[in-house]
């Protein structure tokens, strides 16, 4: 403890018991382990000496940004030091010729978002928790958002790393450019790594010119159906929205009983379809897809052009987690993401699974790459709820799986989701990723217990 | 270990929060010192144990006492966590723990809750109370009766803003009446006394329950006006607080027109007007009205003034300052306007040496723009 202190300054670790239970959990439901101690650096050489010292101790650490992890990530399972990277928190470097930008890990996600747009430039991947999260929690976990299906993922724009490993060493991974084949790609693999290879002192990320313009369609349909094949038809026919979000009918219900938007009855399913791009193609594209729609027998087409409306017809998707929330205590999302095409089956499914086990359930999510948030509507503290859910979640996992897709689309493993990893990867593949861990991280010092049990 | 095991009761909140974050984002507090017990979802998770353990520390009252009481994380929680009324509580609890020191005692217990007293002590300042009759009389038809809430700050500190906006109240044909109240409370529970404040809020029910209507220029006591029926719990209380308006709704609602303006103004929205009250909008279009307007990245935002805070918390109140007069800058205005005496005064000292004014919407509608004294 003393010698944290004088490595970053007593202001700087945190020890007293109320700060403490601060820091035993993140955003799921993994409960954790109070830490021994909190510590938050300020530089490079802070995390070095921290590591090397808790190396150097045999103590374990557990790398934290916001902690808005859905998977358990940050969550300390066992006595463990808690290296909190939330005060190496600057933007370093803003490269319009390049469209490039270096960073602390700890911005927050939505505010890098802001200064790059303010510059006519654009970093697309927006976590919904974008407001609280930060860039290092984005690479670890490699986290997606919304516009993936035009944009990708994190992974696409990370260039390199600053990293420390295990023991203290610092080394440069990857670099500034687009293109590079020299080696391994070191930096891509230590992206959703979820803190157990090494952490992250330094980001380099590629940014994209900011699109000029945006419009928003918001189409319902009779049934899952109608709106996976209009997914297919909308890129079949070469448009590429930046966001295709989806909502079954229960979501719809949900949505409409907590903030009415006025959406018929009928509705068995909502797309809410972003378009971007130059001022004259954002038009052409939604007169397009409007007209492509109403051909597909959509029930209720909407269409806003400027930013307000835009607003209006997006206030549905962000009222579904509030919306669901009054409905029931706990709000389980899963992160299943199966082949688009497959939406339907997904969505019935999910809904058989309910009725089976006697849980309020329904889907929403990325439509556009199948990244679905199938959800559970229960209540944390009712034990025997809780065990049907279980039931229910690897049920989801192996339908999931049956159907072509993963266990985790945007979330990671953490820990929450270990039991399903083995069902997703096959035994060589968990026996390389030990290897890698192993290599790393011989002592397991790293963020132990989660992904794999070694 | 299963996803059913890993649940246990060492893991559960208070009013159900999910712990989703979502709070961390807003929070002024946390955006300046990145660090979860400064985060609502913290200060939630230690209002848990200190409310179950009942075991305070210097370390519990230091994060819970440093919480703005902005609502910002409350308006973005999707889960509905009334955290204002859980951090109450704490408060309370923390009070009942440690003692108010001697400074605080005076004010809080001596001065705020007699109106007496607070006149005697500034009547170098000719509050507003000596310089007013019970009844005002509208001018030109009478169209509404309004009581009229004076605030303790305004009233002993800015009288020419009560004065200010009775002369506007009149104007839109208001018969005005001006019961002796008391102060509204807000301080006393902001330090843990809430049976104090229960007091004074019973007191200043009776006065003001057979209003029509009650309209304050202070959009803290407003907003604690609309906050005694969760204090007393009581349908009496319920049926008061749909009653109290901020002048600028009123206003608003009556039709005012206001007088061309003359600069560029822009208008910081007090966190108790606008998530207290839900009336930013409302008061934000009555001043877009008056004159060459321009909106304030970030109004909603606190200011870091909140009440005492800039005294308890001196420098987390600077921080939120700053980034509050960066904003200012942007917008190329000469005036901001608020609608708050505790916005005005942390405000003006943020922008001294900056040449930009402060001043109270009533100030600026009725075209009295001086600098406050």
């Amino acid at each position: 403890m003393k010698e944290l202190e004088r490595i970053c300054g007593r202001g700087r670790v945190f020890t007293s018991a109320e700060e403490l239970s601060c820091y035993s959990y993140d955003a799921s439901l993994v409960p954790g382990h109070i830490p021994l101690a909190v510590v938050f650096p300020a530089n490079a050489e802070q995390v070095s000496r921290v590591l090397a010292l808790a190396a150097a101790e045999g103590v374990k650490v557990v790398p934290r940004g916001a902690g808005t992890g859905l998977a358990g990530g940050a969550v300390p399972l066992l006595p463990s030091l808690v290296l909190c990277f939330t005060e190496m928190n600057r933007i370093l470097e803003i490269d319009l010729h390049n469209l490039t930008a270096v960073v602390e890990p700890g911005v927050v996600t939505g505010v890098f978002h802001e200064e790059v747009e303010r510059r006519g430039l654009f970093y697309p991947p927006d976590p919904a928790s974008a407001p609280s999260c930060t860039l290092g929690g984005n690479v670890a976990t490699n986290a997606g958002g919304l516009r993936a299906v035009k944009y990708g993922v994190t992974r696409n724009y990370v260039l390199g790393i600053e990293a420390v490993l295990p023991g203290g060493t610092t080394v440069n991974l990857g670099g500034r450019t687009l293109k590079e084949v020299a080696g391994y790609n070191l930096a891509q693999l230590l992206t959703g790594s979820e803190g157990t290879l090494g952490v992250f002192t330094r980001l380099t990320l590629r940014l994209l010119p900011l699109p000029r313009a945006r419009a928003t369609i918001l189409a319902g349909f009779k049934e899952p159906e109608n709106a996976a094949v209009a997914v297919a038809e909308i890129l079949g026919r070469g448009f590429l929205p930046a966001m295709m979000e989806f909502m079954d009918r229960s979501t719809v219900l949900a949505v409409e009983a907590y903030s009415p938007t006025g959406l018929p009855r009928e509705i068995g399913a909502v797309l809410l379809i972003e378009v971007d791009g130059a001022p004259e193609a954002v038009a052409s594209d939604m007169e397009g897809i409007a007209r492509l729609l109403g051909g597909l027998g959509a029930l209720e087409v909407r269409q806003a052009a400027d930013p307000a409306a835009a607003e209006e017809l997006k206030k549905a998707r962000r009222a579904v987690l509030p919306a669901l929330a009054r409905l029931r205590p706990t709000v389980l999302l899963e992160d299943t993401t199966v082949p688009p095409h497959k939406l339907p089956e997904i969505v019935k499914a999910v809904r058989l699974l309910g009725e089976k086990y006697g849980i309020m359930t329904g889907t929403m999510g990325h439509a556009g790459e199948g990244n679905l948030h199938p959800y559970f509507l229960c209540n944390a503290r009712d034990e025997e709820e809780m065990g049907r859910v279980e039931e229910a979640v690897s049920e989801l996992m192996s339908i999931a799986l049956e159907l072509g897709g993963t266990v985790s689309g945007e979330h990671g493993i953490g820990y929450a989701k270990m039991p399903f990893l083995a069902r997703r990867q096959p035994a060589e593949a968990l026996e390389l990723m030990k290897g890698i861990k192993r290599c790393f991280d011989p002592e397991n010092i790293l963020n132990p217990g989660k992904l794999f049990a070694l | 270990m299963t996803l059913k095991t890993s649940l246990t009761r060492e893991n559960s909140s208070p009013s159900e929060c999910a712990r989703c974050g979502l709070c961390l984002g807003v929070c002024p507090t946390y955006r300046e010192l990145p660090r979860e017990p400064f985060s609502p979802r913290g200060r939630l998770t230690l209002a848990a144990a200190l409310l179950e353990s009942q075991t305070a520390t210097p370390g519990l009252l230091r994060y819970l006492g440093s919480c703005l009481d902005c609502l910002a994380c409350a308006a973005a929680c999707p889960s509905g966590v009334p955290t204002a009324e859980i951090l109450d509580r704490a408060r309370e609890k923390l009070r009942s723990c440690f003692p108010l020191p001697f400074y605080h005692r005076f004010w809080l217990h001596h001065l705020l809750p007699w109106p007496g007293r607070q006149i005697w002590l500034f009547s170098w300042r000719r509050p507003a109370r000596l310089r007013l009759p019970s009844v005002l009389q509208p001018r030109g038809k009478r169209r509404y009766s309004v009581h009229f809430f004076l605030g303790c700050v305004n009233n002993v500190w800015f009288p020419e803003v009560a004065l200010a906006s009775l002369s506007l109240l009149q104007e839109v044909g208001c018969e005005v009446i001006i019961p002796p109240v008391r102060c509204c409370g807000k301080p006393l529970v902001f330090y843990g006394e809430l049976e104090k404040a229960r007091e004074l809020a019973r007191y200043n029910l009776d006065l003001l329950y057979e209003a029509e209507q009650v309209v304050t220029d202070c959009a803290t006591c407003g907003s604690f006006l609309k906050s005694y029926p969760r204090l007393l719990e009581s349908r009496r209380a319920g049926d008061f607080a749909l009653k109290v308006k901020d002048i600028g709704v009123f206003l608003l609602e009556a039709g005012l027109i206001p007088g061309g303006v003359g600069e560029r103004v822009t208008y910081h929205i007090p966190c108790h007007l606008g998530r207290g009250q839900g009336a930013g909008a409302a008061v934000t279009e009555l001043l877009r009205r008056a004159g060459e307007f321009v909106p304030l990245p970030e109004a909603e935002v606190c200011c870091g003034g909140a009440g005492s805070y800039r005294w308890s918390y001196p420098e987390l109140s600077r921080k939120i300052l700053k980034r509050k007069v960066e904003n200012i800058r942007r917008t190329g205005a000469s005036l901001v306007v608020t609608s708050c005496p505790a916005c005005l005064l942390q405000l003006r000292r943020g922008l001294k040496g900056t040449g930009i004014r402060v001043s109270h919407l009533s100030l600026v509608l009725r075209g009295r723009l001086q600098p406050l004294k």
